[in-house]
């Protein structure tokens, strides 16, 4: 089975000589939503510009589904692999809200036929459909956001990557996040998220990430990670609210299965009442 | 004694058909650390710039109330007088610092205001000792950390030696361990006699610091008081501000364990943890 | 064309230093870069670019940053070579080698790296901001000497705001590459846009950083470093001004 993507011993220096990813090794399998943590400066960003084909590596292998990038132009990357960016004034440029949808697939080639409905049919899913000849600059900031997750999934990649989501999001923005994460993955995407938010990745996620000066300190399950507090000091990160809680208080031992959430915490005082 | 009063403010800015600000009334007291969150757009930034005069100096609008700060009503006193008594530390350290040099960085407010050079280079020695960034004296400010910058714009603010200082969501661009340090270095700028006005959404972090706190929704205050009493409520959770997962967890669990006292930190959130796994009984 | 940017920005880029250029007040560093300048307008024969040449060579060693110099000048070799071509195609042509044009395109590129050598030793020798209170001294108002300043302080900043926008387009399918010349400017507005309507949007942080410490608000601005005119400057001019007289001397008296 082919992997979505599959990095292998990667290495990655700036032309000023900085080295920003040092052996690199990472596997993606269609499906999974990974979560790539790390400190501000760790190569998160840099490592999934490699995904699209932004960077192509100073030594090692990327492969996106089975494809070498550095054999693969971004164009035909980024076909696969959408990227939804932190800013999306970073990426506003066109007249109407629709020419801002339709961009990546007028420039991917898709017939005229094919970019009407595709954009009419995600701008009806994001609730965007009665602003399409408005200028995307006139949009609430949240109406935003959506736009920029709607140019992206235009397209249908099969790959999705966040890259800092939530940075400046208010709680219910976040959780629109979640459920769009979530919709994204029951339709067979493969996801991938950078951040440093902790809390953030304590619930939809299958894989955690750990990166720090460039490097990979470990790769697992969201309760074994979140849980390490001697790998989360060594990469500058703190543990999320709960299991912070829970390590406080020393409850630990009660748990049979590790609480992530306020929700695991509740589930096991309530059994204990019923006693 | 009052340092900060506002009074009835409604605010439009220029062209809006919408207040930003309805109908605010507000108290700092000195000394006080008062804690300012909300979901966004809720008027939370709009409200810290009332402070030293940005608006309505920079920005115009329609002004209607009364903001006082120190005794001066701000429609009435420039921007820079305003600026020696409330200094504000705003979110993005990239956008604020004016200057090649971190010296410069923190002295340029004082030459502007063409103070002598021997309280400058006082003033400056001093900001640079209370930060504990003596050693990035002579570095480009944007060749620093996210972290280190905004110690920098701190640092640019305390110089001017202003009694109250206002930071509008400092944390925004930091990752949890910076975030962490630094708010702990606001809760010491607190002790040491500032008085601070904090716009935040990292709850977990900062509520145990506040005295005081309010909440803002479309440009009302919707909830004041103390964050161990306004962070438990109903209200709180339904206008979206990010709320600890303890105070969830124990919203949650309110009706089956009786919780006299919620935690405002997660020290105390786990001694009340503790209590109800160990025993199971009414807490 | 990025690391020509950098460069240029890394020549502004004041990093203190002990040699002499470093100590010598701006103003009198301006007047010298007059003077320096001049002599390159008077002078055209050969010998005396030689002289020149070697004047600023030695300068560099005695009273600058010989590394950095050569660093910031070194980066701008291609873009020389590239000029060189042009002028010397521009006025050959149609004949393909003529070796009289091709020295005098020479000195005149040789003329024009002198003069990026001068002002290349000048700004590494000088922070922006001591350049700025310069001005201010030579009466020009402060927020006009201070806009050169803030300029060359936001340069890395757009710089990263280009490469976000680059990406973030490049990662929709944009290919600038391919299409006809008028495609792939409409294509360039998608790289434009983005950064100007991102710059737009930070002048009102800024404006509001301004406003927040003062700017503008004092009849006569103070300096933590303020600028004194002292003997070392003085004796810094008269001994540097010497060999230069020498030169456009030699250049009318001398050499026939």
């Amino acid at each position: 089975m082919v992997k979505a993507i599959e990095v292998e011993n990667l290495w990655y220096v700036y032309p000023n000589g900085i080295v920003a990813l040092r052996n690199v090794s990472l596997e993606v399998n269609v499906g999974e939503k990974v979560a790539i943590i790390g400190p501000n400066g760790a190569g998160k960003s840099t490592l999934i510009k490699h995904f699209n084909g932004l960077l192509k590596p100073s030594k090692g292998t990327v492969k996106v589904f089975g494809i070498d990038v550095r054999k693969a132009t971004v164009a035909t990357l980024a076909r696969k692999v959408g990227v939804i960016f932190q800013n999306p004034y970073h990426q506003f440029f066109s007249e109407s809200v629709w020419d801002e949808v339709a961009f990546a697939l007028r420039n991917f080639g898709f017939p005229e036929e094919v970019v009407r409905y595709r954009v009419t049919k995600v701008l009806r899913l994001f609730d965007l459909y009665d602003y399409a000849d408005r200028s995307p600059f006139a949009l609430s900031s949240g109406e935003m956001r959506r736009l920029a997750i709607a140019t992206v999934l235009a397209y249908d990649p099969d790959v999705i990557v966040f890259d800092e989501p939530t940075v400046g999001q208010d709680r219910f923005q976040k959780e629109k996040i979640r459920e769009y994460i979530k919709l994204l993955s029951l339709q067979g995407k493969t996801i991938v998220l950078v951040t440093h938010d902790i809390d953030f990745i304590v619930e939809g996620f299958d894989k955690v990430v750990v990166m720090c000066k460039g490097e990979i300190l470990a790769v697992g399950k969201p309760e074994d990670i979140l849980y390490d507090e001697e790998l989360l000091t060594k990469a500058n990160l703190i543990m999320p609210q709960i299991p912070r809680l829970i390590k406080q208080a020393e409850v630990y031992n009660t748990f049979k299965r590790k609480p992530l959430t306020e929700d695991d915490v509740v589930q096991k005082i309530l059994e204990i009442l019923r006693r | 004694m009052d340092i900060i009063e506002v009074d009835n403010l409604t605010y439009y800015y220029p062209g809006g058909s919408k207040p930003a600000l309805a109908n605010i009334s507000l108290k700092i007291s000195r000394g006080d650390f008062l804690l300012i969150t909300g979901p966004s757009g809720s008027g939370k930034s709009t409200l810290i710039k009332t402070f030293n005069g940005i608006i309505p100096h920079l920005y115009g609008g329609r002004f209607e109330g009364k903001v006082t700060v120190k005794g001066r009503d701000t429609r009435y006193h420039t921007v820079a007088e305003l600026s020696r008594i409330v200094g504000i530390v705003f979110q993005d350290p990239e956008n604020q610092i004016l200057t090649l040099s971190v010296e410069r960085e923190i002295a340029f407010g004082l030459e502007n205001l063409g103070l002598p050079r021997k309280v400058i280079k006082e003033r400056v020695e001093n900001a640079l000792k209370d930060l504990s960034i003596e050693h990035l004296r002579d570095r480009i400010p944007i060749e620093l950390s996210v972290g280190e910058q905004q110690k920098v714009v701190v640092a640019s603010a305390i110089a001017m030696m202003p009694e109250v200082l206002v930071f509008d969501e400092p944390t925004a661009h930091m990752d949890p361990l910076s975030a962490l340090k630094f708010l702990n270095l606001v809760h010491e700028l607190n002790e040491k006699g500032y008085t601070i006005v904090i716009v935040e959404h990292r709850l977990d972090m900062v509520a145990k610091y506040a005295n005081k706190m309010i909440i803002l929704k479309d440009g009302k205050i919707i909830a004041e008081g103390r964050p161990r009493d306004i962070l438990p409520l109903e209200i709180t959770e339904e206008s979206g501000v990010d709320v600890p997962r303890y105070i969830r967890l124990y919203r949650k669990i309110s009706n089956a364990v009786g919780i006299k006292k919620f935690p405002v930190s997660i020290e105390e959130a786990a001694v009340i943890l503790k209590e109800v796994l160990g025993h199971g009984k009414s807490y | 064309m990025l690391s020509l940017v950098t460069s240029v920005y890394e020549m502004f880029l004041f990093r203190k230093k002990r040699q002499l250029l470093y100590r010598i007040d701006p103003r009198i560093k301006l007047i010298h870069l007059i003077l320096v300048l001049t002599t390159i307008i008077l002078t055209t024969n050969t010998y005396s670019q030689i002289l020149i040449l070697a004047y600023l060579v030695s300068l560099t060693f005695i009273g600058a940053d010989a590394n950095r110099v050569w660093k910031s000048l070194r980066s701008m070799l291609k873009m020389l070579l590239l000029f060189y071509i042009v002028i010397y195609v521009v006025n050959a042509f149609p004949k393909l080698l003529d070796l009289g044009i091709a020295f005098q395109s020479f000195m005149a590129i040789f003329r024009f790296f002198m003069l990026i050598y001068c002002f290349s030793l000048f700004f590494t020798t000088t922070p922006l901001d001591d350049l700025a209170q310069a001005l201010y001294k030579l009466k020009i108002p402060y927020h006009i000497a201070f806009t050169f300043t803030l300029s060359v302080r936001f340069i890395p900043t757009v710089a990263k705001d280009f490469i976000t926008v680059y990406d973030a387009q490049r990662a929709r399918g944009l290919e600038l590459e391919k299409g006809s010349l008028l495609t792939r400017v409409r294509k360039f507005l998608a790289l434009l846009i983005p950064v100007f309507v991102v710059s737009f949007l930070r002048v009102d942080r800024v404006a509001e950083a301004l406003e927040s410490r003062a700017f503008g608000v004092a009849r006569r601005r103070t300096f933590l470093y303020e600028l004194k005119i002292r003997p070392l400057d003085i004796a810094f001019l008269t001994l540097s001004s010497i060999p230069l007289l020498l030169i456009v001397y030699s250049q009318y008296y001398l050499i026939t």
